[in-house]
């Protein structure tokens, strides 16, 4: 989903180029929206997320070690931000007519799936976001979340367990 | 415990729970991936500071190495504490200066000169 960016592009960005930082922004964009989008079911919600993501990168970039990759330091800010604007947001974030779309009983079996998954406690949302969307391993997850293996292991267990019984009364409609 | 696709075949045909598991982690494979929003990078650009994290840090830095010599220099030139060895830096300082000054005098003159 997120071409390379060139070493080049990232120690300039780092150092308060904004062209270079344009580039590292349009690199990361998809990934960025994507995971927001994943975590607040909202497009207006994701698009606010996303640029509290990339004002974060621009005050964070000093932080970050050219030695390590940068995608996975990036995903770990994107989602950690994403987390923590939810969790500010939460009591005033729906409007009544976003609340009446999400009470509203799901259509197909697409947004069955959409409504079960954004029922899920957040961290168990966050840990299906990265595994089903960026194909991340166990491993790469807990990194990104900072949590141990063991745990990813038991939210995602649990996460499929919640999504199994939600779906099972609507199975024929999944297939 | 299973060990071939024929008996894991043979086990979802008859345990609906595991098929299910099959289908929901199947679908969740196949959620779509969305386009961001046009203008988002722009939109974004236009919101950030003017002054880089980086430059914000070295001026930060520097105000506070001027107000640390300028503390210094007060508190030398207070006379709150005439120790041997203040009077001493305190002389060193102000001879410091003075040959600063003067060479910096020259040089100005050097330069009007030309």
């Amino acid at each position: 989903m997120t071409p390379d960016i060139p070493k080049d592009t990232l120690l300039r960005a780092r150092m308060g180029d904004r062209e270079a930082f344009r580039t590292v922004l349009e690199s990361v964009q998809k990934l960025a929206y994507n995971i927001a989008y994943r975590l607040t079911w909202n497009p207006a919600d994701a698009e606010d997320a996303t640029q509290e993501v990339f004002l974060r990168l621009f005050r964070n970039f000093p932080q970050y070690d050219p030695s390590q990759p940068f995608l996975p330091w990036f995903r770990r800010l994107a989602t950690n931000c994403t987390l923590n604007w939810k969790e500010k947001r939460r009591p005033t974030s729906e409007l009544p007519e976003q609340i009446a779309v999400r009470d509203a009983a799901p259509v197909d079996s697409s947004e069955r799936l959409h409504q079960a998954i954004r029922e899920l406690p957040q961290e168990y949302q966050a840990c299906v976001t990265l595994k089903y969307l960026e194909d991340l391993g166990v491993g790469e997850i807990a990194q990104t979340l900072q949590v141990p293996v063991g745990t990813v292991k038991t939210w995602l267990f649990r996460a499929r367990e919640i999504l199994v019984q939600k779906l099972k009364p609507h199975v024929e409609t999944l297939l | 415990m299973m060990i071939n696709c024929d008996e894991t075949r043979d086990h979802l045909e008859t345990c609906e729970d595991c098929r299910l598991h099959v289908v929901v982690e199947a679908r969740m494979r196949t959620l779509p991936v969305l386009e961001p929003p046009k203008g988002l990078v722009e939109r974004a650009m236009k919101a950030l500071p003017r002054v880089a994290p980086v430059k914000r840090e070295f001026f930060r830095l520097a105000a506070a190495a001027v107000m640390l010599v300028g503390l210094s220099v007060a508190a030398l030139n207070s006379g709150l504490d005439e120790t041997r060895a203040v009077a001493s830096v305190k002389a060193r300082t102000g001879q410091a200066i003075e040959t600063t000054s003067a060479m910096f005098n020259v040089w100005r003159s050097e330069l009007w000169k030309h």
